[in-house]
């Protein structure tokens, strides 16, 4: 009996020595196990496919595994909140998009700051938003979109794939911009979003690349415009909104965060193999086929981003009255 | 290519040797998820999803097709043996399957629903050769108002489902509707029934409210009750007592063929799948039936209708999905995300620009189709045998299945105490002899009618009138308006237009 308690006591101080050493010498030897990537949407889905397509050259430079984790619910708030509250110890890392990052603190009540509770890793690829129409529409780019509206006195429907959104959010700033009034109506996927383009069920829609692209080569429809700073090689022959003469830049982004506590050099360490990771070749054709901008921010930069783009969004949800009472 | 040379060229590529080992895998992997209850074609599809980012994607369409019409053919076996559906597109097979394996015939119930799956199979994939491109031009129009009107007609079916009163059904349907609005509001944003919990603000998972509802509350009445299960050992090795007999046959040939066309045609309609065609075709059979008194008491129509059905429904979906490229149900939008990360993007015209690829993948599911009746027919003894164990053992492996289906959706503990929660009101149900398919459905359809009915009075800045004002709508309301006052309309007329079987009314 007495010989057994030892044995256990044992155990557990030998445990406990083990775990000590292990934290110590944790940064030079990270990562030492696989580590877990926590994605916020559901398997299948873009953001999904665009981790799984990283983790692989990540886990390759790192010479462990990631294992992407896919926790979902709450628009990506559950997710979010499970990697904020995570150990610090760079063994689980949150894929993020901008919807949980930057929208959804101000759309509902969430238990994770966006800023506080998370070091910024990396910003690794950019999610563009186009606007699309139908085919045949009396209408070829955005600015004779807008002119024609006007001229007409008529406020056009347009789809996205949800209030609160990214899509919607960036509309709302169009419509200021171009000072033309504009009916959303939500719909529950982009590429719902866009067969009710084609369809002639609403006069446009605001969606992504990859949903659009097919529709466009295949002439059933026709990309207004591109919101990014700059074309996307996939559809080089779409002028950004900015070309047009309309002041706005907007789209989402992927990037990588770690709890807030992991230790400097664990971060560098992962930022590092992320931007290697993204030379990765079958990666960068991968990008280019399904319209997936490879865009690189380094922590800091990521960070400030995030919080410029909070702030701007609180601004328009607030003023819009957009959050649910 | 027009389709005949199409065809043709998709089976010369269709038989080679690593597309041919792929549909055989998907074929058996997708009977696998179908025979065992919890694991459903959306589990089976999302396992297997990472290794089919290593092969090309035709062979991984091949594939998961495979899975998707595999599942349709093995989830009726343990609807008819244990009353708990392997899919959700089975449940209205447990009314008469069960029952007919209570009484004995549970080889003649299995037979009927794989020669039935064969027959809906080859029907919805001759369908998918010929008029696909028809289809996708006529659908493409299709808006909310369409699929308001659509989604109403689906739920008012649920009213001719349900067994007990017509103010039960109702009542049920109710009650699927609320629980179908738990989650943020898709317009304002605005939490619903979510007690600030984001578990809750999420909806609430579907598919472990049904396997709590089918599945778990099966279980618990197996325990509860005195009578020992329902398989019928002796009676269903015995193989001769596989085959249909003359009787059963006669009644089932008709039901099969109705159910092939109409579950393909339903198949392809939003949100459709496999699940509403079975639930149809179980309607329009026990509506149109001279002795609708047998149904749920072993009816083999009641059988072989919606197992055909929910498989030429399984192809009408992969239409939608092969040609607009709109995922109707969760099987597709998986698929659909495995065309993209490939760089095909599907439309109208994926069989003008990549004849490879889709006319490879509908050569297949021919194939497939055989594959399974095989797999299926002289086999049925052997995946049978996966529910052989005894009783005691049978109810801890249908839970761990459960289980096991229901945290691999989202890998969420939540959704396993939702599901174990609505076991329980599952089975209280069964006890005050409350329906659950109104519940089921109107769950199902509630979301999708709340969004359209309002997507649509946006675009009609109010006016009600979009929904007659478009044809298919406005047929679609009318035939709504037919099934909802047609008993009072026979009640004026003083006589029965149809006969109204067990609804009573």
């Amino acid at each position: 009996m007495k010989k057994n308690q030892h044995r256990v006591l044992l155990g557990i101080l030998s445990l406990v020595f083990i775990a000590a050493f292990g934290s110590q010498s944790q940064a030079a030897s990270y990562p030492a196990r696989d580590v877990t990537m926590i994605i916020t949407w559901g398997a299948g889905g873009t953001s999904d496919l665009s981790c799984r397509q990283l983790a692989d050259p990540l886990g390759k430079i790192l010479g462990k595994s990631i294992i992407p984790l896919n926790v979902v619910g709450g628009s990506g708030a559950i997710g979010m909140n499970q990697g904020a509250h995570a150990r610090p110890d760079g063994y689980t890392l949150t894929f993020c998009t901008s919807g949980p990052t930057v929208i959804q603190p101000w759309m509902q009540k969430v238990t994770y700051n966006p800023v506080k509770d998370f070091i910024p890793v990396a910003q690794v690829f950019g999610e563009y938003l186009v606007v699309v129409a139908k085919a045949d529409a009396p209408y070829k780019n955005l600015k004779e979109m807008v002119d024609y509206f006007k001229k007409a006195g008529k406020a056009p429907k347009f789809a996205t794939p949800g209030a609160g959104s990214n899509n919607h959010l960036s509309m709302v700033l169009m419509s200021k911009a171009t000072g033309l009034a504009m009916t959303h109506v939500p719909f529950s996927s982009s590429a719902e979003g866009v067969n009710a383009v084609i369809g002639g069920n609403v006069d446009f829609a605001s969606t992504e690349p990859p949903s659009a692209v097919g529709p466009y080569k295949e002439g059933r429809a026709t990309i207004l415009a591109i919101l990014s700073a700059q074309r996307l090689d996939l559809i080089k022959d779409i002028p950004t909104v900015k070309e047009q003469g309309i002041d706005l830049v907007f789209g989402g982004w992927n990037g990588i965060l770690a709890p807030k506590g992991t230790p400097k050099d664990i971060i560098d360490k992962l930022a590092e193999a992320a931007k290697k990771a993204l030379e990765n070749e079958s990666l960068i054709k991968n990008s280019a086929t399904v319209g997936r901008p490879i865009e690189f921010l380094s922590g800091p930069e990521f960070g400030e981003r995030i919080k410029r783009e909070l702030a701007r969004n609180g601004e328009i949800i607030k003023a819009e009255g957009l959050a649910p009472k | 290519m027009d389709p005949i040379h199409g065809l043709l060229y998709g089976l010369s590529r269709a038989v080679e040797p690593q597309i041919l080992i792929l549909a055989f895998l998907g074929c058996f992997w997708g009977t696998m998820v179908g025979v065992l209850p919890g694991i459903g074609p959306v589990a089976g599809i999302t396992i297997l999803m990472p290794f089919t980012f290593g092969i090309d994607l035709t062979s991984a369409m091949v594939m998961m097709a495979g899975i998707y019409y595999g599942a349709m053919y093995g989830g009726s076996t343990t609807s008819i043996l244990v009353a708990v559906p392997g899919e959700t597109s089975s449940i209205v097979t447990i009314f008469d399957g069960h029952q007919m394996a209570k009484q004995g015939r549970a080889g003649a119930a299995l037979a009927l629903s794989a020669i039935g799956s064969f027959v809906a199979g080859t029907v919805g994939i001759l369908g998918l050769t010929f008029l696909a491109p028809p289809l996708a031009e006529l659908a493409i129009g299709f808006g909310p108002p369409e699929y308001f009107a659509l989604a109403l007609v689906g739920l008012s079916m649920s009213s001719f489902l349900s067994n007990a009163s017509l103010a039960k059904g109702l009542a049920m349907a109710v009650v699927g509707l609320i629980i179908g609005t738990v989650g943020l509001d898709i317009i304002s944003g605005a939490p619903r029934f979510t007690f600030n919990s984001m578990e809750l603000a999420g909806g609430l998972e579907i598919v472990s409210i049904l396997i709590g509802l089918y599945g778990i509350s099966e279980v618990m009445e197996m325990m509860a009750s005195k009578i020992r299960p329902q398989i019928q050992h002796e009676k269903l090795w015995n193989l001769h007592r596989l085959l249909p007999n003359r009787e059963e046959w006669r009644l089932s040939i008709w039901p099969i063929i109705r159910g092939s066309f109409m579950g393909f045609f339903v198949g392809a309609l939003p949100g459709a799948g496999g699940t509403v065609p079975s639930f149809i075709s179980y309607a329009m059979e026990k509506r149109i039936s001279k002795t609708p008194e047998r149904f749920g008491k072993g009816a083999p129509e009641g059988v072989a209708g919606p197992e055909s059905a929910n498989n030429s429904g399984a192809v009408g979906a992969m239409v939608v999905l092969l040609t607009l490229g709109l995922p109707y149900n969760v099987v597709t939008a998986v698929m659909l995300s495995a065309m993209i990360a490939h760089g095909i993007f599907p439309s109208p015209l994926l069989m003008a620009r990549s004849p490879d690829f889709f006319w490879t993948v509908v050569a297949s599911m021919y194939i497939g189709n055989f594959m399974l009746l095989i797999l299926n027919l002289p086999l049925i003894g052997a995946w049978a045998s996966l529910l052989r164990l005894p009783y005691r053992w049978m109810t801890v492996f249908i839970v761990l299945f459960c289980i096991i289906g229901v945290y691999s959706i989202e890998y969420r503990s939540f959704d396993l105490l939702l599901m174990a929660l609505f076991g329980g009101i599952g089975y209280l149900m069964k006890r005050v002899d409350l329906p659950a398919a109104p519940l089921a459905l109107a769950m199902v359809l509630g979301p999708i009618m709340e969004k359209s009915l309002i997507q649509s009075l946006i675009m009609s800045d109010g006016s009600p009138f979009i929904f007659v004002t478009r044809p298919f709508a406005a047929g679609s309301m009318a035939l709504f308006f037919l099934l909802m006052f047609l008993p009072l309309i026979q009640k004026k007329l003083g006589r029965r237009i149809a006969p109204v079987g067990e609804v009573e009314v």
